[in-house]
């Protein structure tokens, strides 16, 4: 049963012959001996149920999936629950569009077969049960992978002329940029796993607080906070880094009216999540520490409060005269779309990451930690909503070890892509 | 005037590369001091486990002081750097310590070179300090009375030094070598 689940998930995937399935089989059943300690550990558990997270999506606008197409594309979680997991933005074997799309494909991430497919929204899933009084859960679209093998990394300031240090990174992050969700909401789901060649190395997942909740920092000035309303949940605590989100005045300074007259739509968009993410004991011991940047440079929306819901869509600004051809809007080619259309150039499908800082001190630790769904609380045996978290035995904290961007020319565009994604 | 650099030119060439003892040879005094300055291109290269492997070109200057313990025989002190810049980093490397230069065959141009001392590297806030040993030879070309210029290689090689990041060690043994090429003059 736990193996045909895999066996399902790399045939839905990749479109294989049943004979390649029953080779892949007999390769599962082998590796299974001595399975690196990976997320899911070496045991994959039977399913027990589904997540919350799991069966979500169904089909919309342009969508030409079923919603029981999408839900082919699960895996199983450590705790035997079925979770929604990467999968392509057309189904290969039905030639179907899901209208959205989650970043980059694991698969080819040297981590993969270490990692093995990540379970969107198992964080969420156990917030509660580790002792957070209220739900948090995100909508499906949101969880965005991106990924770097063999990453030169910068050490001390120094790039790498003095210390030459590789690392493979794997990152999943849940940031949805289609709606007002994380114009109040600071909770969000980030799934981080690196590796490196100096013995660094974490796997994270966490539901993090980025910045402070109810808040946004005004992308094109993080100086200013605007207060955007109560998060949900309400307790939601705050946070290191920020959520810098376009804001009416980014538009207004470089698409309406800017100084040189030449619109630009990415330099007033462009968002950036900057998260702060720590794996403590539950004494406070940091055992691990990274802050990525996620950045999206196409968002579908933008905050205005003189809009309903404070939401409104760059899409929109095409329809100015002035702006009908200029910059971003040229691609409409004078179309009237809907700003869930495939067509609109405001899908949040340009992304990448700054990887930024990655800090180890679990020098003398075990390699397992159990934390809640924060990250908090870590301790050595598993408790109720614990996620089973993987620390090196290292001490990393002289190094000053920092990444570099992910994806910054990749585009995750594909066909029937469109907002919400 | 083009003839007359090709001129100076050839006789540069010929008193660098005629041997020591057909120039104004002369056997150097026991007792007597000597120092010199050499212009050098380096190679320097860290070896650790997380070091960056690659050899990388830079420039140096030394300076040495000493005296004669024999004909053959010179003995001093010298202290010099090497540097280099990649993109925003400047990598340094410091040396300080004995040196002495044996003529093999007196009246010859040719010397062995060996030394022990000290080499420290810097970029940013990395820093090594390691006991060094140094390997090398050169061919003295007398040009005048008191003074040689030369060439000459050098091979700097530390050893068992900690790599620090701003005060904290970030590897250890930790190995530095510099193949050094270089030009010098030498006042007796």
């Amino acid at each position: 049963m736990k193996y045909q689940n895999q066996l399902d998930r790399i045939s839905r995937r990749h479109g294989l012959s049943a004979l390649t399935v029953v080779a892949a089989s007999l390769a599962v059943v082998a590796c299974d001996t001595d399975d690196p300690p990976g997320f899911l550990g070496p045991e994959v558990p039977d399913i027990v149920g589904d997540a919350v997270a799991f069966g979500i999506w169904s089909p919309s606008g342009s969508d030409t999936c079923s919603a029981a197409i999408h839900d082919q594309y699960f895996t199983v979680g450590p705790d035997g629950l079925r979770y929604p997991t990467w999968h392509p933005p057309t189904d290969p074997s039905t030639g179907c569009t899901f209208g959205h799309e989650h970043g980059r494909d694991p698969s080819g991430s040297d981590l993969y077969d270490l990692i093995g497919d990540i379970p969107f929204g198992y964080a969420n899933q156990h917030l509660e049960a580790g002792g957070f009084e209220a739900p948090r859960h995100e909508d499906h679209v949101g969880h965005k992978m991106e990924w770097e093998n063999d990453m030169v990394m910068n050490v001390g300031g120094t790039g790498s002329t003095v210390v030459s240090i590789e690392c493979d990174v794997l990152t999943k992050m849940h940031q949805g940029t289609h709606s007002p969700d994380a114009f109040t909401n600071n909770m969000h789901e980030v799934s981080y796993h690196i590796r490196c060649s100096d013995g660094t190395g974490f796997s994270a997942t966490l539901l993090t607080p980025i910045g402070t909740a109810g808040e946004l920092v005004v992308g094109c000035d993080r100086d200013v906070h605007i207060p955007a309303g109560v998060a949900n949940p309400p307790i939601s605590p705050n946070g290191g880094g920020k959520r810098a989100v376009p804001e009416i005045r980014c538009l207004e300074e470089r698409v309406i009216s800017p100084a040189d007259g030449r619109p630009r739509f990415d330099s007033a968009l462009r968002e950036s999540w900057e998260i702060s993410a720590r794996l403590r004991t539950e004494s406070g011991h940091t055992l691990v520490s990274f802050n990525p940047y996620f950045q999206v440079m196409d968002p579908s929306r933008y905050y205005d409060p003189a809009s309903p819901s404070a939401l409104a869509r760059p899409l929109d600004l095409c329809y100015r005269a002035e702006l009908s051809e200029s910059d971003r809007c040229e691609a409409l080619a004078g179309d009237s779309v809907g700003w869930d259309d495939p067509r609109s150039p405001f899908k949040g499908v340009r992304r990448f990451v700054d990887v930024n800082a990655n800090r180890v001190r679990n020098e003398d630790g075990p390699e397992f930690w159990y934390t809640d769904a924060l990250g908090h609380n870590g301790r050595t045996d598993p408790f109720p909503g614990s996620i089973r978290q993987w620390v090196a035995q290292r001490d990393n904290s002289s190094l000053d070890l920092h990444g570099r961007v992910m994806g910054r020319d990749r585009d995750y565009d594909g066909p029937g892509v469109r907002a919400p994604n | 005037m083009r003839c007359a650099r090709f001129a100076r030119g050839a006789a540069l060439l010929a008193v660098l590369f005629l041997p020591g003892s057909s120039l104004f040879a002369q056997s150097p005094s026991s007792g007597g001091l000597w120092w010199g300055l050499s212009v050098q291109g380096g190679a320097a290269r860290l070896t650790c486990d997380v070091c960056d492997r690659s050899r990388e070109l830079g420039g140096a200057l030394e300076a040495s002081v000493g005296a004669y313990a024999s004909d053959q025989v010179r003995v001093g002190v010298e202290a010099g750097a090497w540097t280099r810049s990649d993109d925003d980093t400047r990598e340094e490397v410091y040396s300080a310590g004995v040196v002495a230069e044996l003529h093999p065959r007196p009246g010859s141009g040719l010397h062995l070179i060996a030394g022990v001392g000290w080499s420290g590297y810097r970029a940013g806030d990395f820093a090594l300090d390691a006991p060094r040993m140094r390997l090398g030879a050169g061919w003295d070309l007398p040009v005048s009375a008191g003074w040689v210029v030369g060439n000459r290689i050098l091979l700097d090689a530390a050893a068992f030094g900690s790599l620090d990041n701003d005060g904290e060690s970030v590897a250890r043994p930790v190995g530095l070598s510099v193949v050094r090429f270089g030009l010098y003059v030498r006042h007796r």
